[in-house]
């Protein structure tokens, strides 16, 4: 995908000149993208400047970047995604057609058919370069690669399971990392609250009459306190904070209650664990992703409890 | 419809002196006395202007799939225009006011498959502005223009109908 990246930044380049050209007229950006002067129209005689859109910064068209936690779920069905210069496009376009894996370009049957093929041929609109479609027709006597592909929801799902941002959990603990601990008394632990945190999260995903929904769950939080030991928490634990004004130091929500037995350093991680599950239409599929997604550690120390004897 | 034609060819003329050499050479059709060329000249420039005021009706609503657009328009143009449409209304833009037109037939091709006749037009887009959708008063910076040639091809279907298949805007040539 570095090809992917390299587009994004090229766009974004073309988007900071946009800004320069209209800031050096005069102008301010009043709306969400200009038209720049280009030759000839290619959209039909009304349009004489229709080639020319160029993107602005947080405009449409932004990839939704990826970053999910849950690695490669794709695999099961479908013919994967459609990329063309190694940019990810729709397979089907409801105004260009079906994309051809093949050579890159999306084809849909002339409307309606001209005059001039060969018996049996079909008059195709053939399109290789984005928003555009090629001066001729082509005639084909078998329709080209991939043609009239129904919506994958397969694809859908990983579409949209690719935008679904899980991020790490941060956690607190008390006592905290500037204060040592003793040995025996209880450690409290807990998590910023956030929908990353917890979910759900969901996005949708549609194409012609197929639509996919995503949504991740999570199951369970679980602190591992570095000693081996590790214990799950609740919703309505985990976001309880220990405020020393009001919380009785002994009852800690989601804690280590006995606390640790020998004084030492102690790397305590959270691990949310999610489950993934998708609908077509609405109607309920499968759980087909677990992602985990881990915390930073927080190290503290646990010194033992001194006891004066005479 | 021939004095039409001949009247627009004059008006072309005039400023045809002033255009590059890239314009093709205006031809009135050589069989001026043909009905069948009078027929397809006269349909042609039916669907021609047909085009315009569908393309404008659409333009107007930002609609792509404008049922009018294929009254008139056969492919590539018919994708080529619902493309342009929908380019601009995801970018928040959409056209307002109207164009003014002077077609002329400059050939008329009956043996070819399928038959074609070429019209050129001098189109005025003063007032057909591109502006945005959310504040229509202002004018999508790079959009304006004023008078330009503009060259289209309608294309005789088997069903006997005439569509504009091929329609190009020369912005770089005033008229």
């Amino acid at each position: 995908m570095l090809t992917g990246v390299a587009a994004a930044s090229r766009r974004m380049f073309v988007g900071l000149a946009a800004v320069a050209l209209l800031a050096a007229a005069g102008l301010a950006a009043a709306g969400p993208a200009a038209a720049q002067s280009s030759g000839g129209g290619c959209g039909g005689v009304t349009q004489a400047e229709c080639e020319g859109w160029v993107e602005q910064p947080g405009g449409p068209g932004h990839d939704g970047g990826g970053n999910n936690g849950g690695g490669n779920n794709g695999g099961d069905g479908g013919a994967g995604p459609c990329y063309r210069d190694g940019v990810e496009l729709d397979c089907y376009d409801d105004l260009v057609g079906w994309f051809n894996r093949e050579d890159e370009c999306y084809y849909k049957r002339a409307e309606p058919q001209p005059s001039g093929g060969e018996p049996g041929q079909v008059a195709y609109n053939v399109s290789c370069v984005a928003g555009q479609v090629s001066e001729d027709v082509e005639w084909l006597s078998e329709p080209p690669s991939g043609y009239e592909a129904p919506p994958d929801p397969y694809e859908l799902r990983r579409r949209a399971y690719a935008r679904i941002q899980f991020e790490k959990p941060v956690i607190h603990t008390a006592p905290d990392p500037d204060k040592p601990g003793l040995v025996g008394l209880p450690v409290w632990v807990w998590s910023e609250e956030s929908n990353a945190v917890w979910g759900p999260l969901d996005e949708d995903e549609a194409d012609r009459d197929v639509s996919v929904r995503v949504v991740a769950e999570v199951d369970e939080i679980t602190f591992n306190m570095g000693n081996g030991d590790s214990f799950s928490c609740e919703r309505d634990e985990v976001f309880d904070a220990y405020d020393p004004a009001v919380d009785n130091p002994w009852n800690p929500g989601c804690g280590y209650d006995n606390g640790y037995s020998t004084p030492g350093s102690y790397r305590i991680t959270a691990t949310v664990s999610w489950d993934v599950t998708w609908f077509i239409n609405d109607v309920e599929q499968d759980i087909f992703a677990s992602p985990q997604v881990s915390s930073d550690p927080i190290e503290i120390e646990i010194d033992e409890l001194q006891v004066v004897r005479r | 419809m021939l004095a039409a034609s001949v009247l627009a060819a004059a008006a072309l003329a005039g400023c045809a002196s002033e255009q590059s050499a890239t314009l093709p050479p205006l031809r009135v059709p050589a069989a001026t006395d043909d009905p069948a060329a009078a027929e397809a000249a006269e349909a042609a420039l039916a669907a021609y202007n047909g085009y315009l005021a569908a393309a404008e009706k659409a333009e107007h609503a930002a609609d792509p799939h404008h049922p009018e657009l294929k009254k008139y328009l056969g492919d590539p143009l018919l994708t080529r225009v619902r493309l342009s449409i929908r380019d601009a209304k995801e970018h928040g833009a959409v056209r307002i006011g109207s164009l003014t037109s002077e077609p002329t037939i400059t050939d008329i091709n009956l043996d070819s498959v399928p038959m074609a006749v070429e019209i050129q037009d001098c189109l005025d887009a003063t007032n057909y502005r591109m502006v945005y959708a959310n504040d229509t008063d202002t004018v999508v910076p790079g959009t304006e223009v004023g008078r330009y040639l503009a060259t289209a091809t309608a294309t005789r279907y088997d069903d006997g109908r005439w569509l504009i298949s091929r329609g190009v805007a020369h912005r770089d040539q005033p008229c």
